[in-house]
């Protein structure tokens, strides 16, 4: 699993969008699932120049630890509903997704980040590691 | 004004969709009489248009001028669906337990929509697909109430503009799909899913748009139109039995309550789509007893 991202510097308060690499590096079909609402299938780390983890938002929060909802004060205030496709690749194929993460953390302190996301292989259980990826979120 | 549909503009976003209706009777778009221009939108289709241009002057003399157009267009414009039925499967994405959806694990997918059309020869154009969601509900039910949760505002695009498509026919993005679905096991600590309830009302467009004539720049040469559209619904209702159920290895089962769409047809519209709101993946909630 490979990311990069779509704009390496971003003013802050701007969607910044991660797009996803994954081959399939077996000798098998496969098929993951892209979501395109709902949790994602990734975890995502995010750490400024010292190495401090980002702030999440509500929805960060919810969602890293793969919850479908928001609570205030004991009540569920907002619901994720899910939505995506399963995509098969075969044996030595890249497919492309993306996520955005401005939603899931707050990225308007300006500085540089280190992003890296991991994912559970579904047929292994592994959890796979991307590469680190650095961006600079500016005033 | 000639036959067909005659609009000002439309110039879609995510936010917002909006027909604007010719005329605008504002200086500077060129649809008032007081200018020196006339620009506006023609959606027809057809082997033969007349179309006369007359004026009268105050003094009662005028003129006229005709002139026969032969419009082209996507003929045989359709969309047909492939629905799979409402499930409860455990997710097969690790720690995300059981999940309640119309082709809930995204295979076989929930809705799959293909577009067939037969594009005009010399300007294929390129056709895309619009999504808006009518309503979209989801309930949260335990032993002392729940919550509710939908739009902010309706109708909603769904999510992207134009919604994400592919090509598995002749024609490049000519299929698209939705697999619509509930997390059931993803509440957090300490509220209890008793009963999850999901159901949402939605309408797909095909749309098309030529290619702008070489001899037009800028962005206002061509605008999209629809072809057909699908209205489609899907429905969903779960309890937690707190006990395994052999048929999808959670503890989830279908109450019976499920009435989504079977394999619905498209059919011919000349209507655009119009919204005033993303869904961004997100609905708010109420407490209700």
């Amino acid at each position: 699993m490979r990311i990069h991202l779509k704009d390496d510097t971003v003013k802050r308060g701007s969607e910044v969008q991660v797009w996803v690499e994954l081959t399939n590096i077996s000798t098998e079909p496969i098929w993951l699932w892209r979501s395109r609402t709902g949790p994602p299938p990734y975890t995502i780390k995010i750490a400024d120049r010292q190495g401090r983890p980002a702030s999440l938002t509500a929805k960060g929060r919810a969602f890293q630890k793969g919850k479908a909802v928001i609570l205030e004060s004991g009540r569920i205030v907002r619901a994720f509903p899910g939505s995506g496709a399963q995509v098969s690749i075969v044996p030595g194929e890249t497919v492309q997704d993306s996520v955005n993460i401005d939603e899931q953390f707050d990225l308007t302190q300006p500085g540089t980040y280190t992003i890296q996301l991991e994912r559970v292989d579904p047929v292994t259980k592994v959890r796979v590691k991307s590469n680190a990826v650095t961006m600079t979120v500016a005033n | 004004m000639p036959q067909g549909t005659v609009v000002a503009g439309y110039t879609p976003s995510t936010d917002s969709g909006v027909v604007q209706h010719f005329p605008i009777a504002q200086a500077g778009t060129c649809q008032t009489l007081t200018e020196a221009c006339l620009t506006f939108y023609w959606v027809d289709q057809a082997a033969s248009r007349t179309i006369t241009f007359s004026y009268t002057l105050s003094s009662g003399h005028g003129s006229s001028a005709t002139v026969n157009f032969r419009v082209d267009g996507p003929t045989g414009a359709a969309i047909t669906t492939t629905t799979d039925t409402t499930r409860i499967v455990q997710s097969n994405m690790v720690g995300r337990g059981a999940v309640l959806g119309m082709g809930p694990n995204g295979n076989p997918v929930g809705i799959l929509f293909r577009a067939s059309a037969s594009l005009p020869m010399g300007n294929q154009g390129q056709i895309s697909w619009i999504h808006l969601l009518r309503t979209y509900n989801q309930h949260y039910l335990d032993g002392t109430g729940g919550y509710a949760c939908g739009l902010k505002q309706s109708p909603a695009l769904d999510v992207v503009l134009p919604y994400n498509s592919y090509q598995t026919g002749g024609i490049p993005h000519d299929t698209s799909e939705d697999s619509p679905s509930v997390n059931l096991d993803l509440l957090p600590n300490g509220v209890v899913g008793g009963e999850v309830s999901a159901w949402f009302q939605a309408t797909m467009y095909l749309m098309w748009e030529p290619t702008a004539a070489p001899a037009c720049t800028g962005s206002a040469c061509t605008i999209q139109v629809p072809l057909s559209k699908v209205d489609w619904s899907w429905t969903g209702d779960a309890v937690n039995t707190l006990q395994a159920q052999p048929d999808n290895g959670t503890t989830w089962k279908l109450t019976g309550c499920e009435t989504s769409s079977r394999n619905p047809s498209g059919s011919i519209t000349t209507a655009h789509p119009e919204w005033g709101i993303r869904f961004a993946g997100e609905l708010e909630c109420v407490r209700v007893q």
